[in-house]
């Protein structure tokens, strides 16, 4: 979780200096903005500019969420997310597989977490640091939680882009360093699916190469 | 004879869109007026094309989609119109039966810090900017995600990114991790 003790206040704060004052930021967006903010059409970054407004200003707040509880209870149609584009997607396949042969190849030469465990994360998941391997390939782990049906595990770049998006059992991982190569920001999480459909989740960590 | 299929095939859909309306306007905290008005345009909106409509047995999604679009686009007109297209004055009736109640001190307290907060992140990277209001506007990083399209673990990634520039502009300005007591 990213909750920090201090969001609450930072939170109230920044509702009580939003209904304050006037709105910032730009002309008021068209109704259709809205709309295709919640549809999800035309460029990311022309929706975060819309949304840069609208989260500042009560009234279009409410007219954006007036519109997504209209849309959504009509059925919002499904959007395409990064992961179900065709070509993208297919890369992913792709990467997957060879994720997934890296980490049989490399579970069949043992374990890679050997010396005593440093926890990171006080709930949820909890991650072990990443072991690096001379061939610049990095070994993730996580501890087994109880009643887990399987694990998430994402790793991120800066950008905030998926380079490895892989649901297992196992507990250990194994990147490539094809794909960790040449990347900057990189960070990783883990979501356990529990027996009863829910999740938890570790703190992101940041996944940075030794220096060679 | 034909009126009452139309209206039976019209309360059906209504059930249903106003049912999952009411669910999904409680979780983004709508007044039930805005629901009632939302449901009352969409209603019109059927029953004017349905009553003229030879085949009326089923209304396809793709219309009750195009008028749920169209009503939710209307009301936003309207309204802006009713109020002289100037939303700069702040209607803050509704939204303020949202917020916990608050003594004079700590509203003012409160509003102080937002503005320092607000001054903090005209500093931040712009393209982080949004997601942290986001953030701060009470979004969770599960919403951010589904209102962008990201994963889950990308939004939450890009608010813990966000928050610590905002937090770093925030020491730089004396106040400690937001606490500005």
């Amino acid at each position: 979780m990213i909750q920090h003790h201090d969001d609450d206040r930072l939170r109230l704060a920044y509702d009580a200096s939003v209904h304050a004052r006037r709105p910032l930021s730009g002309p008021h967006p068209e109704p259709e903005a809205l709309v295709a903010v919640v549809e999800r059409t035309g460029s990311e970054t022309a929706r975060l500019e819309i949304l840069d407004h609208v989260m500042t200003c009560a009234q279009c707040r409410r007219e954006l969420d007036l519109v997504r509880a209209s849309l959504v209870a009509a059925g919002l149609p499904k959007q395409r997310t990064w992961f179900r584009s065709p070509s993208v997607g297919l890369m992913a396949i792709a990467a997957t597989l060879l994720l997934v042969a890296g980490v049989k190849l490399f579970t069949n030469r043992g374990t890679d977490v050997d010396s005593g465990p440093v926890l990171r994360g006080a709930s949820g998941v909890a991650t072990y640091p990443a072991r690096w391997r001379s061939s610049g390939d990095a070994t993730l782990t996580w501890r087994p939680t109880a009643d887990a049906a399987n694990y998430r595990l994402e790793v991120i770049d800066e950008s905030g882009a998926a380079v490895v998006d892989s649901t297992m059992r196992d507990t250990t991982f194994v990147v490539a360093d094809s794909v960790v190569r040449n990347r900057r920001g990189l960070s990783w999480s883990v979501t356990a699916t529990l027996g009863d459909g829910s999740t938890v989740t570790s703190l992101p960590v940041r996944l940075v190469p030794p220096a060679r | 004879m034909r009126t009452d299929t139309v209206s039976r095939a019209l309360e059906s859909v209504m059930t249903r869109y106003s049912g999952v309306l009411r669910t999904v306007g409680a979780r983004y905290r709508l007044p039930s007026a805005d629901l009632d008005e939302l449901a009352q345009e969409v209603r019109v909106r059927l029953w004017g094309a349905l009553s003229t409509d030879e085949r009326i047995d089923a209304v396809s999604p793709s219309y009750l989609y195009r008028a749920a679009t169209t009503a939710a686009i209307d009301i936003v007109r309207r309204r802006r119109a009713a109020r002289g297209d100037s939303l700069d004055v702040v209607d803050d009736a509704e939204v303020s039966g949202r917020r916990a109640p608050a003594t004079p001190e700590r509203e003012a307290s409160l509003k102080e810090l937002g503005e320092r907060v607000e001054e903090a992140l005209q500093s931040i990277t712009p393209s982080r900017r949004p997601v942290v209001r986001m953030y701060l506007a009470g979004y969770g990083t599960t919403e951010i995600g589904e209102l962008m399209g990201w994963t889950e673990a990308k939004a939450r990634n890009l608010v813990y990114r966000g928050l610590a520039d905002l937090r770093l502009r925030l020491r730089a300005m004396g106040i400690d991790g937001g606490g500005y007591t």
